[in-house]
């Protein structure tokens, strides 16, 4: 997973990457922002090339469960 | 398919025979040409448009021969290989949240094989709402072809101590968990499950819930119905329209969903009709 800011994650948020495809900047286990290789790899939207460029890939631990009854997480 | 009499069913070919208008209304959405273009050379799965169209085609004779169109709200084929040709539903093809046509967020990988979930953030909105869309006796499906466990396929759920949940996990380790519009408190399913692989099948009556995998009945059980107000997402859960949640990195074919609870032998007919349409397309 790629780490965003939170100013990167909210410019990302609900942007189109590549036809039909929209962004969807996660939080992980300790609040901070990622997004997919998928995304990074595949945005064809110029407006956000030099936003992408800059990142780094880095750990992303999942979020913990918010409890959700028989779900096994 | 062509009735050619004494039962027997032939394949309508391309060029010149009509085509079902649902199966023109969904392909000139698809934007494939029906001619001899080629998709996917080289590969295992090489088709022309024309191929498409044939088993589009045979897809929606066979769930018409069935009786379950007019029961039929949305069916999502995943036919050519993109986010925008995997967005349209078969049933009503229109670029539309009314008509159901999925919006996909984040890290989804679209290719021949359908689409891909990644584990993180990649999901579908089906725009597809049970409390106003399938409120009632329903049902509803889908083929994964990866073994893998994961998180969820498909699901909406609302008030997470109590309340109005539909979820698949497929394979959670040896289970597959399912809440099949249900308050979650008084019951859900637990079932052993080893393999991912296969057609899946869900089927509600007022507070009769039953499960099948391929043509096996995995479950029959009773629990109060509830139906969630927010949208069904696939390869994720909607929880309480906040956000989606557990993200799946399942390999799913085709999602489909009706405004009836299907019998043994619908269910049968349906997976017939999905078998025969994957394997016109080789995965």
């Amino acid at each position: 997973m790629y780490k965003l800011t939170e100013e990167q994650a909210y410019t990302l948020i609900g942007k189109i990457y590549t036809k039909d495809m929209t962004f969807n900047p996660v939080q992980d286990i300790n609040g901070d922002w990622f997004i997919s290789p998928e995304e990074v790899e595949g945005n064809t939207n110029w407006r956000y090339d030099d936003l992408l460029a800059g990142l780094e890939k880095a750990e992303y631990v999942p979020p913990k469960s918010q409890g959700f009854i028989g779900l096994q997480n | 398919m062509l009735n050619l009499g004494l039962g027997i069913k032939g394949k309508k070919l391309g060029g010149g025979i009509p085509r079902d208008p649902d199966t023109t209304a969904f392909m000139n959405a698809v934007n494939i040409p029906d001619n001899g273009t080629v998709y996917y050379s080289g590969t295992a799965q090489e088709i022309t448009g024309r191929g498409f169209w044939d088993a589009i085609d045979g897809l929606i004779t066979d769930i018409k021969d069935a009786g379950l169109w007019s029961d039929l709200i949305a069916f999502y084929p995943f036919i050519g290989g993109t986010a925008s040709t995997h967005k349209w539903n078969l049933k009503d093809p229109r670029d539309l949240n009314a008509a159901f046509r999925i919006d996909w967020f984040g890290g989804l990988t679209h290719n021949r094989f359908g689409v891909t979930g990644n584990a993180t953030n990649g999901y579908g909105n089906t725009h597809i709402t049970p409390s106003t869309d399938i409120n009632g006796s329903n049902s509803f499906g889908f083929k994964v072809i990866n073994n893998v466990s994961s998180k969820a396929i498909l699901g909406s759920i609302l008030n997470f101590a109590s309340g109005e949940y539909m979820y698949v996990y497929a394979r959670s380790g040896t289970n597959l968990i399912a809440a099949q519009n249900e308050i979650i408190n008084t019951g859900y399913l637990v079932v052993t499950n080893n393999s991912t692989n296969g057609n899946y099948r869900f089927t509600s009556a007022s507070n009769n819930h039953k499960a099948y995998k391929d043509n096996s009945l995995l479950a029959n059980r009773t629990n109060a119905a509830a139906f969630a107000n927010i949208p069904i997402y696939i390869f994720a859960l909607n929880t309480d329209n906040v956000g989606a949640a557990d993200y799946s990195n399942h390999n799913g074919v085709c999602f489909d969903f009706y405004t009836k609870s299907l019998t043994n032998s619908e269910v049968a007919d349906i997976n017939t009709a999905i078998n025969t349409f994957e394997t016109a397309l080789n995965r």
